[in-house]
C-alpha cells in the first residue's frame, strides 16, 4: 500500500503576492531517485477547485512536476491573490528504470519526458513508459490517484500527501491596519469608533481562522475569509 | 475552582468563537449580528488573557478568567459521559379482555393441486371361445428406445366359473434399438399352459397379452403398470 507522509509546507512573501510550496520530504530520505509530482487548488466553500499555475524554481528537473527527491529542495511558486483554503496534492514516485519490474498499477516518473505514468500492466521492458502506451497512462489527475489508495487499484509504490490550509495573510495585514487606525485615536474610555470595531471584527476572524486552520475546518475557514476580505 | 475543566472550557470557547465568526461573515449586514460579534470579541479577550498572562496572575485569577470564559462561551455542556440511574420496572396495568371479534371472510379458493399419477385400472376379461384366445389387456404408445425402455405389469388373475384357480407374478417388456431395428424381449411369462401372460410386439409399441385355452372359462384380469424410465450412467 502506498505511503503516507507529511512532505509539504507553504510560505507566503511579506508582500503576499508570492507563495511557495517546498518540498520537505525527510521520509524518503534513504531513497533515491524519486521524482515529487504536485498540483494545487484554491478551493471555495462549496468544495470546488480552481487550479494554480506552479512554477518550478528549484529542481532537478524541469517545470511543471518534478523535483527529484535525491535533492530533495523541491519547490513551487504561485502567484498568491487572496487568503482561503488552498488543497495541494503530492505524490513522490520512483523514476523509471530500464529493465526494472514494475507491478500493475504502480507510479514512475519518466525524466525523457518530463511526466509521471501509471502502469496498466505489469511490465519490465526496455522502452521507455511514454513510449508503450499500451502498458502505461499518463497521470494528470492526482485526486485520481489519491482516491485509489486502499483499494485494489492502489499504486503501492509512491508516497503521497494531501495538504489543505486556511491562509490568512491578507487578513492578519488589514487587522494590523485596523489597530494602527485604532491606536491613533488616543482615547481610553470613549465608546468605541467605527474603527475600533474593525479592529475588533478582523481580530476575531483572525483567530477564528487559525483555530479553523488547526481543527480541519476548512469550509469554515473559507467563509470567514471571504468576509474578511470585503472588510480590509 | 478545582472541579473546572479548564482545557474542555478553552476547547468550547474557541469552537464557539469559530462559529460565531461564521456567523457574522455569514451574515449580510455586520449590525444585524452585533450582539454575536460582542460575544465573540469578550470571548477573544478572555482567551488572549489566559494565553499571555498565565504565568503572571494567580491561580484564583485565572479560575476568574476561566469561569467568566465558560459563562461568555455560554460552555454548559462538559464532555463527561452522564451518570445514568437505575429505571424501575415499569407498572403494567392490564386490562379486561374485550369480546372476540366476529368471524373473518372466507378465504379465496387455492389453486389446484399437482396431477395425479397414471392411473391403471382393472380389466374383467370374459371370454367363451374355444380355441387359445389372445386378448391384449395393457397396450402402450410409443415406448421407444431409448426413453421409455421397459415396461413391469404386476398381474393377477383367477378364474370366476371355477373357484381356487389363479396366477399372478410379474411381467417385463422391452424395446431396445439394435441397428435401428426394435425388437422386444419377453423375460417372464407365468402361469399354465393353458392360461398365462406374454408380451408382444406392435412396433412401435409393445403389449401385454392374456392367454387362456379354449373352453367356457371365464377369467377377472387385475393389473398394474410401472414404467421404467431411463437412467443414464456416468
Amino acid at each position: 500500500m502506498s505511503t503516507s507522509i507529511t512532505a509539504l509546507s507553504l510560505s507566503i512573501d511579506n508582500d503576499r503576492t508570492t507563495a511557495i510550496l517546498t518540498d520537505n520530504n525527510s521520509t524518503v530520505t534513504t531513497l533515491n531517485n524519486y521524482a515529487a509530482f504536485v498540483q494545487g487548488f484554491k478551493v471555495s466553500y462549496n468544495s470546488s477547485e480552481s487550479p494554480l499555475t506552479f512554477t518550478m524554481i528549484n529542481s532537478n528537473y524541469p517545470a511543471p512536476y518534478a523535483d527529484l527527491l535525491t535533492a530533495k529542495d523541491g519547490q513551487w511558486q504561485f502567484t498568491y491573490n487572496t487568503d482561503g483554503w488552498y488543497k495541494f496534492r503530492y505524490i513522490a514516485a520512483p523514476v523509471w528504470v530500464s529493465l526494472t519490474s514494475y507491478s500493475q498499477y504502480d507510479i514512475v516518473y519518466d525524466a525523457t519526458v518530463d511526466a509521471f505514468y501509471q502502469a496498466d500492466l505489469a511490465y519490465s521492458g526496455a522502452s521507455a513508459p511514454s513510449a508503450v502506451p499500451a502498458s502505461f497512462t499518463q497521470v494528470t489527475d492526482l485526486e485520481a490517484v489519491l482516491l485509489t489508495i486502499g483499494t485494489a487499484t492502489d499504486p503501492g509504490n509512491i508516497y503521497y500527501e494531501e495538504f489543505d490550509t486556511i491562509t490568512r495573510v491578507n487578513t492578519n495585514k488589514g487587522f494590523g491596519d485596523a489597530a494602527i487606525v485604532a491606536a491613533l485615536e488616543l482615547c481610553g474610555d470613549c465608546t468605541r469608533t467605527e474603527d475600533v470595531e474593525l479592529y475588533e471584527l478582523l481580530g476575531v476572524m483572525v483567530d477564528a481562522m487559525a483555530l479553523a486552520d488547526g481543527r480541519d475546518y476548512f469550509v469554515k475557514g473559507e467563509k470567514i475569509s471571504r468576509r474578511a476580505e470585503r472588510l480590509i | 475552582m478545582a472541579l473546572l475543566d479548564y482545557a474542555s472550557i478553552r476547547y468550547q470557547a474557541e469552537e464557539k468563537l469559530i462559529d460565531l465568526a461564521v456567523e457574522v461573515s455569514e451574515a449580510s449586514s455586520i449590525k444585524k449580528v452585533k450582539a454575536k460579534l460582542d460575544q465573540a470579541v469578550k470571548i477573544r479577550y478572555l482567551l488572549k488573557a489566559i494565553e499571555a498572562s498565565s504565568t503572571y496572575i494567580t491561580s484564583k485569577g485565572l479560575a476568574s478568567i476561566y469561569q467568566c470564559l465558560q459563562y461568555t462561551a455560554e460552555v454548559t455542556d462538559f464532555p463527561v459521559a452522564p451518570e445514568l440511574g437505575v429505571t424501575s420496572t415499569p407498572t403494567i396495568l392490564l386490562g379486561i379482555p374485550g369480546a372476540d371479534g366476529a368471524d373473518g371472510a372466507d378465504g379465496a379458493q387455492g389453486p389446484a393441486g399437482p396431477t395425479g399419477p397414471a392411473g391403471s385400472g382393472s380389466v374383467t376379461v370374459t371370454l367363451t371361445g374355444q380355441t387359445l384366445t389372445q386378448f391384449t389387456v395393457d397396450a402402450l404408445e410409443n415406448l421407444a428406445s431409448p426413453y421409455d425402455i421397459a415396461v413391469r405389469w404386476d398381474v393377477y388373475a383367477t378364474r370366476t366359473d371355477t373357484a381356487g384357480v389363479a396366477i399372478f407374478g410379474t411381467v417385463i417388456g422391452a424395446m431396445t434399438n439394435s441397428g435401428g431395428i426394435n425388437s422386444f424381449s419377453d423375460v417372464s411369462t407365468i402361469g399354465s399352459t393353458t392360461a398365462y401372460f406374454d408380451v408382444f410386439e406392435n412396433n412401435p409399441e409393445i403389449s401385454l397379452r392374456f392367454n387362456r385355452a379354449a373352453g367356457a372359462e371365464t377369467w377377472l384380469v387385475h393389473v398394474k403398470r410401472y414404467i421404467i424410465t431411463d437412467f443414464t450412467l456416468a
